[in-house]
Formats: structure tokens, C-alpha cells, sequence
């Protein structure tokens, strides 16, 4: 995990003071509101339904167990005594205080955060496999071009005000856990030749309003020569990306309007034009980034622990609960003796994504006992123990069990992506959390009877797709149809190597009918279904209509 | 006021806070609906909302609108009903098991 050098604690202190200094200037009535707004979304303070809302930087999504406590104590400090993690691996607070808000940037400063970049025409957190360095299937750990791409983006005076918001998402692996294709820019790290690593890009992935997979744009990119390519790509967007219409401003309708080949020459012909020598640190700097990051010692850690077993494993044979949950929550690690233990923070019936004060503390407590002081967020709105001991398994499950985050419902329908909607976003057309929590408890039984693995729920609040809907297996969008919220449904979108947009069943249904509908299509699929098939698999062998007969009785 | 309304009363967010206020009778911005000030009178409301406004350049509160209730103080819009009465959502998950079950 990178440790910051003093010069990103510098910037991350200088900018927090900066925002004082801002916030002092709004509130003595020096800055009018239009002023300030861009200044507070620069630091991911939102204004939204009820109260503002700060959106923390948890940069790739990775976490050490100090500042997962830190997090639990701004919620309790400052905020209602709980938080939101999202789909770009970040955290919400849903109420804090303008007057706050630069105690809690100093706050998250001491503990190497900020929430800088995490709203804003710029670009956005980085975000990356969550799995990253410690998957058994990974070709290249995407950490350090991660941080590479963090540093890079952080405050670059080109790119602060781009025609919109810009999205990054690395894998090292073949099988994509970061969503890449449904990124403006997607990055395939893999081996080249005498195994180094080439990166192939990917560009025009996006969702909202114009849902659009990635092209390839560019194989094989040495990774010395990534940034300035990359600063290309971002040079031509930033000067023909549209600004005259906000929904026609992302990189996806740059390359629709130029055409593929066309954007390629452009980037093509900046790239030539672009100094690299400029960028000739890139491989000093990654090996100083690995050098600055703290590595698991899983050996020394193994041989302290090993004898700490037989008993616990004989016990957690007898538990079907465990059985269950590992079955379901636990990947395959690349150490041996070790796994990744996911945490699902979808309880039945619960709110996606949210974790309280006191669930925050714990698990920072379980990370540093048994996950070698380190957590991660997934852009599922989960959290993940990364480097567990398997003999330690059992333990760990019953201290998740001891503060209500066993659910061992990792990739089942249940594990339900939701965006805050209407009862938080003041861009929301519908509600969007209830709808989730009427979901989970009305399917949760049926997973643990039936095999559901392959089906996944994600719920927006609205055309903006905040939850991805356009790339579930079910995708569900609330609308306002006349003052009355109403639920489309669109089945078939994936979003991993083999990335899909859903296409719309059919007529809108109201809030209380989507547990119902989802349910009959569940039923449906779990029919029909051929061995090894998911549900969008299944929908693209069998078609629409069938699934529309199902759904709508 | 929105003019399909009977009535209405003024929203606003309070710029330190950022929590939603009601302009009141008197002239202040209570946290609480039952405070606000039911405008009836199309032209009235009009008036009283560029007040708000004035609060606005005071940096007292942000974005003051009108927002159309019924009589009992409950908006007509849902966002606003949901701004006005707070998240919708089931803070304990077993309340949302058993209202599916």
C-alpha cells in the first residue's frame, strides 16, 4: 500500500488550507454562491436534497485500518454516524456542515486523504481492480500505475476544467473485475514479450444518458510511454470535446461524432507532437512508488499464525453459515495459505453500500488482526479483506458475523448496486435505496435454495446511471412518469471483459411491483437456463420475448 | 408559486449548515415545516419569495424556491415531499424483510 512522500502530504495540507481560506471567504460574503460552487465541487462538497454532501478520494480503492478509522470517527464527528461507499470505490457522508467541512479535509489530510478531484470537469478517482496484487488470475499488479495515474491527474493544470468529468479504470487481469469498457478510459495492463508489461487502452466507455462500451483504441503501449499518450488522448478531447452541451460532452461522443480512426490520428499526431523526455521519470518514479509501498509479509506473518489452527478448522467444519458464506464471499488468493475474504455490505434487506460508525471501526479492527492492516472498497459497494490467513478464516467470519457483516451474498442478486436517489441526489427522478432493500428481502430466501450466481441487480435513481444499471444482468431505472416514480427495466448489459448495454423489456412498473417483476424473472432464468450460463447469457440465447412474457403477468 | 398550486411555502437550503429551511412569517428561516409561512396569494408569494432572495445575496440560505402543499403542509411534488420529510428508507433492514414478507 503507498505510503505518501512529504510532497503529496504537502499538497493534500496546502489544499485543505486552501479550502478554509475559501470557505471563510463564502461565509463572510466575500465569494456569492455561484463563486463557490466550482471551489467546494473541486473538493467533492456537493450541495444536495437535504444537507451537503462530501465525497472522500479512497484513491483505487485501497484502505489501511487507520483510516478506515478515521472514516468512522468524521462520520461520528461530523456527520450522522455512518457512511456511503460507492461505485467508484470512494465514500459519502450524506450531512455535513459547510462550517466542517475544511476540520474534516484537515482530519483526512493526517491520515494521507483528501477528497480532492472528487467531483468536477476533471479527472476522477482512479479506480481499479479490487483485487489488485492479490488475485490468484492477475498478469500485472495495476497498484503502481494506479498511483502513477493518481499523481499525474492530481491538480493537472491542463486538465481542471475539461468539458466534463473524466473516468479512469486499470485491470492486470484477464478476467475484468474494474468495469474498464464502461470507462472514458479503460487500461488493460498485460504481458508483452519477455514478459513486460504492455498496456492496451481503451476509450468512449460510458454510461448515463448514452450508454456506450469502449473501442479498442490502442494496443500495447509500453507502460514508459503510457502518461504521454494518455496526454494525449486527454489534449484532444479537452480541444474538440463539446462544451456547448453537457450531455454530449464526454469522450464517448467525441468518438461516436469523429469516428474511431479519425480520434486516433488526432491522439496520434499530439502524441508525436509531445516531449517525452518530458516523462522520462515514469520508470524511476514507478520504482520509487513500489519501493514507498508497504508489502504483506505473508511468510512471517504465516509462520507467527500457523499454529493457531486445527481447533478453529475443526469447529468451522461444523458451521453451514461459515460453509455458506465462504462458499460465496471467498476468491482464491495468489499467496498460498492465504484468501481474499469479501464483505458484503448488502445486508437483507439493508441499505447498499452504507456501513456505520461503529461497523467502520470494527472492520478497520478485523484488517489490522487478520488482513495485514489493509482493506479495500469494490466498485460493488463492498469492502474486501485482501490477504487473509485461511486458517484464520473462521475467526474472521465471526467477528463480521459479531457486527453484521456476514451476509454471504457476494454476486448474488441481492448484492444489489444502488445510488442514494431521490431520497439524497438532488439530480434523482426516483428513489432508488428502498426499491434495493424491497429487492434483497424479497430474493434473499431464494438464493439460499437456489444457485443465483450469475445475476446481478443494479438500481439508478435516474437517466444518470449512477448504479450502473445499464450494465447489470437486471437493470433497473427510476424515472418520474407524471409526478408518479416509475421503474424501466433493461436485461442482457454486462460489465466485465465481455461488456453489454441492456436493452428496455418493456413498459415501466411502479416502485412496489420491481421486487415482483425481478423475482419472475429470476424464475424464469433459473428455468431456462443452460449449465454455466449467466442470466445475460441466457437472455441473449433466448431473447426478449420470453423474459417480457415472464415479467409482465 | 407554482401555479397549479393552492398553496405554497419557501425552501431553502442554510448556506453553513446546509440543511433545509422554511422562510417564516416573521421573516426567519426555521428548520422546522410547521414554521413556514402558507402562501395563498399568487402575487404575495411573489413578493415573499424575492425576500428570500434577498437573504440569498445575504448569504443567509441558498437556493430559495416555492414549493406547491397541501393543506395539512405535505408537499405535492414527491422530491419535495421527500426534501420536506426527510430519506424514505428503512434505516433497520428488518423492518424492510418483514414489509416484503
Amino acid at each position: 500500500m503507498y505510503q505518501y512522500d512529504q510532497l503529496d502530504q504537502s499538497i493534500v495540507e496546502q489544499r485543505s488550507a486552501e479550502f478554509r481560506a475559501q470557505v471563510e471567504r463564502r461565509l463572510a460574503g466575500k465569494l456569492s454562491e455561484a463563486e463557490f460552487k466550482p471551489l467546494r465541487l473541486m473538493n467533492g462538497l456537493y450541495l444536495q436534497l437535504h444537507a451537503y454532501m462530501l465525497r472522500v478520494a479512497i484513491p483505487y480503492g485501497v484502505l489501511s485500518a487507520k483510516q478506515m478509522t478515521m472514516l468512522a470517527d468524521i462520520a461520528d464527528k461530523y456527520d450522522r454516524g455512518y457512511g456511503h461507499f460507492t461505485t467508484r470505490q470512494n465514500i459519502q457522508y450524506n450531512w455535513p456542515k459547510l462550517v466542517e467541512t475544511p476540520d474534516i479535509l484537515d482530519d483526512l489530510a493526517t491520515v494521507q486523504m483528501h477528497a480532492i478531484q472528487t467531483s468536477g470537469n476533471c479527472i476522477r478517482n482512479i479506480t481499479t481492480d479490487p483485487f489488485a496484487g492479490v488475485a490468484a488470475d492477475e498478469e500485472f499488479d495495476p497498484r503502481p500505475l494506479s498511483e502513477l495515474l493518481r499523481q499525474w491527474s492530481t491538480l493537472h493544470p491542463e486538465f481542471a476544467y475539461l468539458p466534463r468529468k473524466f473516468k479512469f479504470a486499470i485491470t492486470g487481469s484477464a478476467v475484468d473485475r474494474a468495469a474498464i469498457k464502461v470507462h472514458d478510459i479503460g487500461l488493460r495492463l498485460r504481458a508483452g514479450p519477455d514478459n513486460t508489461p504492455l498496456t492496451d487502452i481503451w476509450v468512449g466507455g460510458g454510461q448515463g444518458r448514452t450508454p456506450k462500451v469502449a473501442q479498442l483504441f490502442k494496443q500495447g503501449v509500453r507502460v514508459e510511454v503510457l502518461l504521454p499518450y494518455l496526454e494525449a488522448i486527454m489534449r484532444v478531447y479537452n480541444r474538440y470535446g463539446r462544451r456547448d452541451n453537457k450531455y454530449k460532452a464526454r469522450i464517448k461522443i467525441l468518438l461516436a461524432e469523429t469516428g474511431l480512426e479519425k480520434l486516433q490520428e488526432q491522439v496520434e499526431a499530439e502524441f508525436q507532437s509531445i516531449d517525452q523526455a518530458v516523462f522520462s521519470y515514469v520508470p524511476e518514479e514507478l520504482k520509487r512508488i513500489t519501493e514507498n509501498s508497504i508489502k504483506p509479509n505473508y511468510a512471517r506473518y504465516k509462520q507467527a499464525h500457523i499454529e493457531n489452527d486445527s481447533e478453529t478448522t475443526k469447529r468451522s467444519d461444523s458451521s453451514a453459515e461459515f460453509t455458506a458464506w465462504k462458499h460465496q464471499n471467498v476468491k482464491p488468493h495468489k499467496e498460498n495459505g492465504y484468501v481474499i475474504a469479501m464483505v458484503s455490505l448488502k445486508p437483507t434487506g439493508g441499505i447498499p453500500g452504507d456501513a456505520t460508525s461503529q461497523q467502520m471501526r470494527e472492520i478497520a479492527s478485523i484488517a489490522a488482526r487478520y488482513s495485514h492492516d489493509e482493506l479495500r472498497v469494490t466498485h460493488r459497494q463492498n469492502l474486501v479483506l485482501p490477504h487473509v490467513l485461511e486458517n484464520e478464516l473462521f475467526e474472521v467470519w465471526q467477528a463480521l458475523v459479531e457486527i453484521d457483516l456476514a451476509e454471504g451474498n457476494i454476486d448474488l442478486p441481492s448484492d444489489i448496486i444502488a445510488c442514494p436517489g431521490l431520497d439524497y441526489c438532488a439530480l434523482a427522478t426516483a428513489r432508488s435505496i428502498p426499491i434495493a432493500q424491497a429487492v434483497s428481502a424479497k430474493i434473499r430466501a431464494t438464493e439460499k435454495k437456489t444457485d443465483l450466481g450469475g445475476v446481478s441487480v443494479n438500481i439508478s435513481g435516474c437517466i444518470n446511471a449512477c448504479a450502473h444499471h445499464h450494465v447489470a444482468n437486471i437493470g433497473v431505472l427510476g424515472l418520474n412518469k407524471g409526478g408518479v416514480e416509475n421503474y424501466q427495466l433493461t436485461l442482457g448489459g454486462r460489465n466485465d471483459q465481455n461488456a453489454s448495454i441492456g436493452e428496455r423489456l418493456g413498459p415501466g412498473v411502479s416502485g412496489d411491483e420491481v421486487p415482483e417483476v425481478i423475482e419472475r424473472i429470476i424464475e424464469f432464468y433459473v428455468d431456462v437456463r443452460e449449465s454455466g450460463e449467466s442470466l445475460s447469457d441466457t437472455y441473449d440465447r433466448v431473447g426478449k420475448d420470453p423474459f417480457k412474457e415472464a415479467a409482465y403477468v | 408559486m407554482p401555479a397549479k398550486h393552492k398553496q405554497s411555502i419557501i425552501i431553502a437550503n442554510d448556506l453553513r449548515t446546509g440543511l433545509s429551511v422554511y422562510l417564516t412569517r416573521d421573516s426567519r428561516w426555521s428548520d422546522s415545516v410547521s414554521d413556514a409561512e402558507v402562501l395563498s396569494d399568487t402575487d404575495y408569494a411573489e413578493t415573499r419569495l424575492q425576500a428570500a432572495v434577498g437573504d440569498e445575496r445575504c448569504n443567509l440560505v441558498i437556493d430559495p424556491y416555492l414549493i406547491g402543499i397541501e393543506s395539512d403542509l405535505s408537499a405535492v411534488d414527491i422530491r419535495e415531499q421527500i426534501r420536506v420529510s426527510g430519506p424514505t428508507i428503512f434505516t433497520d433492514a428488518h423492518v424492510a424483510v418483514t414489509q416484503a414478507a
